[in-house]
């Protein structure tokens, strides 16, 4: 695709106002993503605290609950508190000592927050872009008001 | 007329395609992604493994309905690396469909174009 630069004020009403609704869509779905994002870094920074929690108690059987369902738990023990299965995709999951797997969660952790950096970057552009929008398109229109009235 | 109203039916149904078709390959660089992941996690074991920093592989699971069944680290090497390789056929098959797609598209809008401009002449 090339990149040609049209100016904002050559573009006719409909043409700003369809501009408009696409980059409303876009930031929609930008921000939809950074929310999942977001999402996604807390819980790997919770597997984290999990993992210091359960991996620091010198009982190596700690007692936890187990939950069966999201509602019902039994009383259960840890058999080793310093190994840890870590999901690492596509269904696949790895068996880390504790110090492992929190490096593992923490350089996802480290990543997402990158990314978050960037889509950041990329919302603050385009509610930008959507602000000179609606500056030009509001202007049009009392300009095309304007003409009608002197009619 | 007769053949203006079926190129426009055949211009939206080519538009519909390629939707679908760019959908399709999202979803496949989703996939291809997330496998990357896992093959790089892997790779990493190998050369901890083949570097002596780790003495034996670790336990691996593979997640197939709502159980975890363990599974031999090589095998999931060539598990992942297969995967890889049939997504990254995928890619380029969708690909290619993008780009015949295109064309078709493109064809129909000229003849379309072309069909208005002579109509309205």
């Amino acid at each position: 695709m090339s990149t040609t630069t049209i100016k904002l004020q050559d573009l006719d009403i409909d043409q700003l106002a369809t501009f408009k609704k696409e980059t409303e869509t876009e930031l929609q779905n930008f921000t939809y993503s950074l929310s999942a994002l977001n999402t996604a870094v807390a819980k790997f920074k919770s597997n984290i605290t999990n993992i210091d929690e359960i991996s620091s108690s010198k009982d190596q059987q700690r007692e936890l609950l187990v939950p069966l369902t999201a509602s019902l738990y039994v009383p259960g023990k840890t058999v080793n508190n310093q190994k840890f299965l870590c999901d690492v995709g596509t269904g696949y999951f790895i068996e880390k000592e504790a110090g492992d797997a929190k490096v593992f969660y923490e350089k996802k952790v480290k990543k997402l927050n990158e990314d978050s950096n960037k889509l950041n970057e990329i919302i603050k552009n385009k509610s930008d872009m959507l602000n000179s929008i609606e500056t030009v398109l509001q202007k049009k229109v009392i300009e095309a008001r304007a003409q009608m009235a002197n009619k | 007329m007769e053949q203006l109203e079926k190129l426009s039916v055949d211009f939206t149904k080519f538009q519909n395609d390629l939707n679908e078709l760019m959908k399709a390959r999202q979803k496949l660089e989703t996939q291809y992604q997330e496998n990357k992941i896992v093959l790089d996690e892997l790779t990493q074991i190998k050369t901890d493994k083949e570097s002596n920093k780790i003495v034996e592989y670790p336990k691996i699971f593979k997640q197939t309905g709502s159980i975890l069944l363990p599974i031999d680290f090589q095998e999931s090497e060539t598990n992942v690396t297969k995967r890889i390789e049939f997504i990254t056929g995928e890619i380029t098959r969708v690909e290619a469909k993008v780009k015949e797609t295109n064309g078709k598209l493109e064809k129909t809008r000229d003849e379309l174009i072309k069909l208005r401009s002579t109509a309205t002449a």
